[in-house]
């Protein structure tokens, strides 16, 4: 065991692990709300998550900034609609900050077990900082931040500069280079023009063509900034409207016919009129149905892959011998960088290796037919943990941090339940988690992410389930999953006193 | 390349079944999505005028079917002094119910005339309704309707072309129709109907009242007005919400065009007050939405 330095927060009533969006929004409310014992556990030496992890050219987000922001720290400063990821990482910084959750971070604080205590019904969580105690843990750990790089033989034999999109190195000069780009996914649609401009020659892999309709981005003017400053309602009013057309969107991936027409005219008549070459297009044609896969926003996507210095290999690498990389149809290109664009572990976290509840009982393996939680948060077998943006929360029409703030509003609930009747431990049965995961199970199965035709991150492989989504409306999640029932949970064991 | 093979899509699991009745000289059609998926109390939804439920619950029939069973009226515009027009669309809403759905407790919600006819239907027949939804509905057509009714009569004789962009004038709020491209414009213009069958339920909407009938509604109703809406201004809605003794009141921020401007808003309400009527008592006004 490592020797603890005195730490005044190493003993507490919630210990979150992670520092992104969801685990400082949490913090946020806490701090609100006067708390003052929990601590914020994170492995890199910032906060941010994915905004601190993707710094590649031209990372932005591709849900509207004034609603890709907290409901109860709204912004009136974005420079535009889809605001660049250095802005984004901005805000969540300012809002650790300015909600002074400065004293409860440790950063460098990787959680590299988590285990539930039989004893004394509390949790220990041990890092490279020492071990620290809660009564309550909460894994605010993302689904998209550890990164996944292709299983292609030979990758490793590269002999040029090779990095992952969430991994970019900056120190690496990439004018002039011969570049190959691999994935066309949300990250690679937003990084390709950036490259076209400066590469020598850019090779894209794809392996499916994704759909991308017209960005329909801005630049938010003075006047619209010193409005939005001025009078607080009228950004409210902007991310009401925003929310409530994105959630409206849920009906094309529900199959709606006339509103899933409308989706894929959108994205189809974008690419009839950015290219012209019928054989381009064909290739950038996709073979599924719409939001199988994530509907990408770009309005220089198609311009740059038209480019001289551009190639589009309709094909996916299959493998790389020394400075070659061979695609699938056995097209050769000599490069000197080759970007990983190919996203992050999805359907079987890393961190689920790590957290341990009853029985010492690895949550991967109570996972090991796809995760599941009830209501998104609550999972048999481990008691007192709640999970953040885990399973059942992912959606391909609207706002992640809605979805977050609903699940802070059930934990929020949940700890004041607690306090109330002596901190008595919270967990849910394996039938109530049962039957809520069927319950999704047969809402995806209405849904185009399970009858679209396609392979997504949303889907677990290994046995076909769309684990990470959340197959309705997103204010359905809010009406569903925000309510805390202490009804559905037992409560039996009392956490000990803390030392 | 993919390995995932392309299954043709198909749509949900919605299935619409038609049907028809008759009313002395009239049919009415409505649609059932007949699933009844749960333990919820079906909604039986009623259009508004010159509409369909394809053209206004084109979103809401659909996607309130996947949770429960959903019945849309399509009604038929009665002849007749327009002053009973009211009456004899609430009539072919009690059939309706009667036919699909008897002796069960139903969730009937009117949206613009169909508010008006779901009210109605629901106070002469208290026993057919056990909640009452009414969307940019209105208790008695005042001055300021009249006046807009005057001007739509006097466009359809003198200029129908300027008809069509008065009615996309009235219908959607400032802020959405500022949003729009020229071609989403005339898009919108050109997609409002003129012909006699509206005539005739603009004849009708100048003579609703339901001042004697709101005191009749006994189920609780929860009553929905936009914020923006100058056909059905939110104070009409904030008249029924004082003349319905069990109801409770909100809005959202759209003109009288709801259904398209803020339809899975209307998802959201329809369904929850679906769920639990009383989740707020009579008298409330819901919680203003911060999503
Ligand atoms: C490039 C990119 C663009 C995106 N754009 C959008 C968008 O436009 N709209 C949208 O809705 N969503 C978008 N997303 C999804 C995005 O991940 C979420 O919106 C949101 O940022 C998730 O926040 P989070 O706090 O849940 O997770 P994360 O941001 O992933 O944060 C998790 C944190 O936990 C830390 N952590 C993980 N494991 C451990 C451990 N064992 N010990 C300690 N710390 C740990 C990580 O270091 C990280 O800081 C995007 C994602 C990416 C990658």
């Amino acid at each position: 065991m490592p020797t603890s330095t005195p730490d005044a927060l190493r003993d507490v009533s919630v210990i979150i692990v992670g520092a992104g969006f969801s685990g400082l929004g949490l913090g946020i409310q806490l701090r609100r709300r006067g708390e003052t014992s929990f601590v914020i556990l994170e492995r890199a030496d910032d906060v941010g998550g994915s905004w601190r992890d993707n710094t590649y050219p031209g990372v932005a987000c591709d849900v509207p900034s004034p609603l890709y922001s907290y409901s109860f720290r709204t912004n009136p400063d974005w420079s535009r609609m889809f605001s660049p990821g250095q802005e984004i990482w901005d805000y969540l910084r300012a809002a650790a900050r300015e909600e002074g959750l400065g004293p409860h971070l440790r950063f460098g604080a990787e959680m590299l077990e988590a285990r539930w205590n039989e004893n004394d019904h509390r949790w220990t969580v041990r890092t490279p900082q020492g071990e620290f105690y809660g009564d309550v843990l909460v894994a605010a750990t993302g689904h998209l931040t550890d990164i996944k790089l292709p299983e292609v033989p030979g990758l490793e034999t590269f002999t040029g500069e090779l990095f992952h999109s969430a991994r970019w190195n900056h120190d690496f000069p990439l004018a002039g280079k011969r570049i190959g780009v691999v994935g066309t996914g949300a990250s690679a649609i937003q990084i390709v023009p950036q490259l076209a401009e400066i590469a020598d020659q850019l090779v894209v892999f794809q392996r499916s063509a994704p759909y991308i309709q017209p960005r329909r981005d801005r630049v938010f003017s003075e006047a619209e900034k010193n409005l939005f400053r001025r009078d607080q309602r009228t950004v409210e009013e902007m991310r009401e409207m925003l929310f409530w057309y994105n959630d409206s969107r849920f009906a094309a991936r529900r199959l709606i016919d006339d509103y899933l027409a409308e989706a894929s005219w959108q994205a189809l008549s974008h690419l009839d009129k950015q290219v012209s070459d019928p054989e381009l297009r064909a290739k950038l044609t996709p073979d599924y149905t719409i939001g199988c896969k994530r509907i990408l926003l770009s309005d220089d996507y198609y311009p740059a892959i038209q480019r001289p210095n551009v190639h589009l290999e309709a094909a996916a690498l299959e493998r790389v011998e020394g400075s070659t990389a061979f695609s699938a149809v056995g097209e050769a290109f000599e490069l000197d960088v080759l970007v990983v664009a190919t996203g992050f572990e999805t359907y079987d976290l890393p961190s689920s290796y790590r957290i341990f509840g009853r029985g010492g009982n690895a949550l991967a393996d109570h996972w090991s037919n796809g995760m599941q939680a009830y209501k998104s948060i609550a999972t048999a077998g481990f008691p007192n943990l709640f999970l953040l943006n885990g399973p059942g929360t992912s959606l391909g029409h609207n706002s992640v941090i809605y979805m977050i703030e609903a699940q802070i509003d059930h934990l929020l609930a949940a700890l004041d339940w607690r306090s109330a009747h002596d901190g008595r431990v919270l967990e849910v049965s394996s039938d109530i988690e049962n039957a809520f995961a069927k319950r999704l199970d047969e809402g995806a199965a209405e849904t185009v992410i399970i009858r679209g035709g396609c392979s997504s991150w949303y889907l677990d492989p290994r046995n076909g389930r769309a684990t990470l989504s959340w197959p309705d409306f997103a204010h359905r999640f809010r009406d569903e999953c925000a309510p805390f029932d202490p009804a559905a949970y037992d409560h039996g064991e009392q956490s000990a006193a803390r030392a | 390349m993919s390995t995932a093979s392309t299954v043709p899509a198909t749509a949900g699991d919605v299935k619409e079944n038609h049907g028809s009745l008759h009313i002395g000289d009239l049919e009415v059609n409505f649609f059932d999505s007949l699933d009844e998926h749960s333990g919820l109390p079906p909604i039986v939804l009623v259009h508004g005028t010159g509409g369909s439920t394809r053209s206004h619950f084109g979103f809401l029939f659909p996607m309130l079917a996947a949770k429960q069973r959903v019945v849309a009226v399509d009604l038929a515009t009665p002849q007749g002094p327009p002053d009973e027009g009211q009456i004899r669309m609430a009539e072919q809403v009690q059939a309706v119910i009667e036919k699909v759905l008897p002796d069960r407790p139903v969730t009937l919600a009117g949206y613009s005339l169909g508010a008006v006819v779901a009210a109605t239907a629901a106070g002469t027949r208290p026993d057919l309704v056990g909640g009452l939804i009414l969307m940019a509905g209105w208790l008695k057509t005042d001055a300021q309707q009249k006046l807009r009714n005057d001007i739509w009569r006097a466009l359809r004789q003198s200029d129908v072309e300027a008809l069509r962009r008065y009615q996309a004038f009235c219908a959607f709020s400032a802020p959405l129709l500022a949003m729009l491209s020229d071609g989403e414009i005339e898009a919108l213009v050109s997609s409002f109907r003129t012909d006699d069958v509206m005539a005739a339920q603009m004849e009708i909407n100048r003579h609703v009242d339901l001042t004697d009938v709101a005191p009749k509604i006994a189920c609780p109703t929860l009553i929905v007005a936009g914020t923006d809406d100058l056909m059905t201004p939110f104070r009409q809605s904030k008249r029924l919400f004082g003349a319905i003794a069990d109801a409770r009141y909100t809005e959202v921020t759209s003109g009288h065009a709801m259904v398209v401007e803020r339809p899975a808003e209307l998802v959201h309400l329809i369904a929850a007050f679906n769920a639990n009527p009383n989740q707020y008592p009579a008298g409330a006004i819901l919680p203003t939405r911060r999503p």
